[in-house]
């Protein structure tokens, strides 16, 4: 199989007209991209989360206190007025879907925009809860982006402190049942970030860990909110001292002293290091990459990479893109619908409009920001392919492939996104279509384009 | 979906949408605009090639049941028979709602027409059918468009052309600026693409049972991958995406101010496999076809009057049943016209019969298509001849405008 090909669409997007399979050596054009990791230009003056989340805050204070001046404490707000801000919510997830959609289509480092889907999924913040919809864009480019190359405790930290994940997993309002704003209003413990942080974001399911363990993570999690209106750090990180559980906690059977937020930090360094970690991490992205089952020699050697460099991600990418099972699995991996629209794009040099993009993303079965549950989308063709999931993808294909210039030739688009991967029945199948827009329709949908 | 709705006012923003003008849809509280004309041309591509004979089988012809073989159709008279229209001709079954547009001179055909050009590739053809050249040329107009810029321009602003579909057809594609008509963003897939699909899916232990069982929960095994026999069920709903768009075309035509010229393709006509004669592939292409034009006409209303429809594919296809009970790529097609500015009722153009075939194989040709077209455009919409044959069909002196196509 051509290298180059297997390097644009495992390691990227997939080529096309404006972005051609790389010429020369394919994996040093997959590693040197980790050299230069750049932000995506059509990220430039996307807003930032804390002031939208400020923002809203704002408004949804104002229009209580209005509601209660007009003596109707229960009624919300003025109908013209919730219409207008839900049309304002959609407009502002349409600019942060096109703008993620943009950055994918127009990389230059494609494997760096593979790499911030990927921890951006793990690391999921889900639009499903309402208040998270507007900023999810804002926790890629906040949370995720500016650390995946570095080291992975530095990523837990700030995805942690991050506010918009602290309000996801309700870290922000679990209180110390032991701390003073706890014995004073009778609140308590939410284990939702704790659980999670074990369970998904480090160690794993089988990573080795109790229940006791989660609850001692969410009580040394306590008071690490997010700072209130009248605070001069509204909508960013802040930790109370005043909701934190006091006392030193047992996690993994190391003790950590109260040091107040200091004692957080210990424990997620010591977690973000873990070789629980580091196996359930090399897991993931060995399926993520290579095949859904991947070949244990994969995770071994790149949970050694994560073991030996103390988490350096950077390291470990370089590591997953010199994998001999990542350039010779072709074809083990079904696209996520993401991934195939994202490439459908760059294979037909089709750009869609944001709202197109997004209710064809709904259609499919993945709308952009809403993973339906903190662990992400699933990453395994099981949970992509099923008797309606695939009539949908034939009928999306189609409703594409209408879109597409109708100049186009299917055999050049054949050619420049698959190379000689193209199975010979479709490869004849599609130069026999009736029409252009039957053989691009037909292209897409084959097995081949479907997978990577 | 009923022809109202989708005349809705939603239905019309969508071309607000994709670009025109809001004065070129002729909304209530706009005045109606000095457009140049009434009359409505519209334009069907049939993709895939459209089997002539069997469409209008030549029943009357001779040599008609040798050559035709297994996919000659039952005489008229007998049960599923063809529908007479002369001595000569006749209607497929699946066609019997076009009789009494041919009864009341509102349906005429053009016999044994082709393009000019010299390929058996679909992609290619196509091309040239709708520039309406015989060569390709990398990034040439549609022919459409080019006549749109002869004809006397509309008001500032106004559009006269529209095109059905996301994308502007390449039959409208040009200088002059079209408005585009985008269709709901989801439908179904089409069967011949399903079919396609299936047949590739099925060595695919991952997608080939996933598709199987959708379709087989969708109720549409027996459309998609129906015996190549021709006993499967034909037609049935007569719908699809061609007559959502269709009846749209007619809504928007029917305007007064709205656009005057439209294009359309619908596909379906490549029936390599499991062609049929009373039921089978085609038959369910026809049906769809009769449903499109029958929602159209009804959504012009009186405009239908003013109308002439154009139907036309970019070749023929073999007079002989292949190996699997199919067609293969011919020469020679049908070119068909609907509408009450139409003088109809009657074959228009020689016929060649089917005693010598091109290489053997094909319908031989008879009329050149942009023969059709330019009677059409002088005749109904008033283009001037010698452009014509130098900007709308360059280099095409040759071939003479069929007249008498028109009511006068």
């Amino acid at each position: 199989m051509d290298e180059a090909i297997i390097a644009a669409s495992r390691f990227g997007y997939g080529s096309g007209p404006g972005k051609p399979a790389p010429t020369g050596d394919a994996r040093q054009w997959v590693r040197s991209q980790l050299d230069r990791p750049v932000l995506p230009a059509a990220f430039a003056g996307m807003p930032d989360a804390t002031s939208t989340l400020v923002a809203l805050e704002r408004e949804r204070r104002q229009e209580r206190e209005q509601a209660k001046q007009q003596g109707d404490p229960d009624r919300a707000a003025d109908k013209s007025m919730e219409d207008g801000r839900r049309k304002e919510i959609r407009e502002d997830y349409l600019r942060e879907v096109g703008a993620r959609y943009q950055a994918a289509i127009a990389s230059d480092t494609p494997f760096v925009e593979r790499l911030a889907a990927f921890w951006a999924n793990h690391f999921t913040v889900s639009g499903v809860r309402p208040e998270v919809r507007p900023v999810a864009g804002a926790f890629e480019r906040e949370a995720i982006r500016p650390h995946m190359l570095g080291k992975f405790e530095t990523m837990v930290l700030a995805v942690v402190m991050h506010p918009v994940m602290g309000r996801y997993l309700d870290n922000a309002v679990s209180v110390g049942p032991n701390s003073r704003a706890g014995q004073r209003n009778k609140k308590g413990l939410n284990e939702n970030l704790g659980r999670e942080l074990l369970e998904l974001h480090t160690l794993g399911v089988d990573g080795g860990y109790t229940e006791e363990d989660v609850r001692a993570l969410a009580r040394i999690l306590t008071g690490w909110g997010i700072g209130r209106l009248q605070d001069p750090d509204a909508g960013k990180f802040r930790f109370y001292p005043q909701l934190h559980e006091p006392g030193p906690q047992v996690l993994l059977g190391r003790t950590y002293a109260d040091e107040g937020m200091g004692q957080g930090l210990a424990a997620i360094h010591d977690i973000a290091v873990h070789p629980s970690t580091a196996r359930h991490i090399a897991r993931k992205l060995a399926r993520h990459f290579v095949a859904d089952d991947p070949p244990p020699s994969a995770v071994d050697r790149l949970a050694a990479a994560f073991r030996e460099s103390g988490g350096d991600l950077r390291h470990v990418s370089a590591t997953l893109a010199e994998l001999p099972e990542a350039w010779s699995a072709w074809q083990d991996k079904v696209k996520t619908p993401w991934d195939l629209v994202v490439s459908a794009s760059i294979a037909t040099g089709l750009t869609l409009p944001p709202d197109l993009l997004a209710s064809f993303l709904e259609r499919l079965g993945q709308p952009v920001f809403m993973a339906p549950q903190p662990a992400g989308w699933p990453d395994d063709a099981v949970s992509w392919i099923g008797p309606e999931a695939v009539l949908r993808r034939v009928e999306w294909c189609a409703a594409f492939a209408d879109r597409t210039d109708k100049t186009l030739d299917p055999e050049t688009v054949a050619a420049q996104a698959l190379g000689g991967a193209l199975d010979p029945a479709a490869h004849e199948a599609i130069g026999r279509a009736e029409s252009r827009t039957q053989a691009v329709a037909m292209l897409l949908a084959t097995p081949q384009f479907q997978r990577r | 979906m009923t022809a109202s709705t989708s005349l809705s006012r939603r239905n019309l923003l969508r071309i607000v949408g994709a670009g025109a003008a809001w004065s070129a849809l002729g909304l209530p509280g706009f005045a109606v605009a000095d457009l140049p004309t009434e009359k409505r041309l519209i334009v069907i591509v049939q993709r895939g090639a459209m089997d002539g004979l069997a469409a209008i089988p030549p029943y009357g012809d001779p040599r008609y049941l040798e050559r035709r073989g297994a996919l000659a159709l039952p005489m008229p008279g007998e049960a599923d028979g063809i529908v007479r229209l002369d001595g000569t001709f006749g209607l497929n079954p699946a066609l019997a709602a076009f009789a009494p547009l041919w009864q009341s001179g509102q349906f005429a055909v053009v016999p044994a027409t082709f393009g000019g050009y010299h390929t058996r590739s679909h992609f290619d053809a196509q091309d040239m059918l709708e520039t309406g050249l015989t060569h390709r040329q990398g990034d040439a107009h549609g022919w459409l468009n080019r006549a749109l810029a002869i004809l006397p321009p509309p008001q500032a602003g106004r559009r006269l052309g529209l095109s059905m579909g996301a994308e502007v057809m390449l039959t409208l594609r040009g200088d002059v600026p079209v408005a585009n008509w985008e269709p709901p963003n989801i439908r179904p897939a089409p069967t011949p693409l399903l079919a396609a699909m299936a047949k590739l899916y099925a060595d695919d232990k991952l997608f080939g049972p996933a598709l199987a069982d959708g379709l087989k929960a969708k109720n549409l095994s027996d459309e998609v991958l129906g015996p190549d026999d021709g006993k499967m069920m034909g037609g049935g709903k007569g719908g699809g995406p061609f007559r959502l768009m269709a009846e749209a075309a007619g809504g928007l035509l029917a305007a007064p101010d709205g656009p005057r010229v439209a294009a359309l393709d619908i596909g379906g006509w490549d029936t390599h496999v499991g062609q049929g004669t009373v039921k089978g592939r085609l038959s369910q292409t026809l049906t769809q076809y009769v449903g499109g034009l029958d929602a159209m006409r009804t959504a012009l209303g009186p405009a239908w009057d003013q109308t002439v429809v154009v139907s036309i594919t970019e070749f023929g296809r073999t007079v002989a049943p292949n190996g699997t009970g199919g067609t293969d790529h011919g020469t020679a097609s049908m070119t068909l016209l609907f509408g009450g500015a139409v003088k109809g009722g009657r074959i228009a153009g020689d016929w060649v019969g089917l005693d010598k075939l091109e290489e053997n194989r094909d319908l031989r040709i008879a009329t050149d298509i942009r023969g059709v077209l330019k009677g059409v455009l002088r005749d109904h919409l008033g283009a001037d001849t010698a452009k014509l044959d130098s900007a709308v069909f360059p280099g095409s002196s040759g071939i003479r405008p069929l007249g008498g196509l028109v009511r006068a």
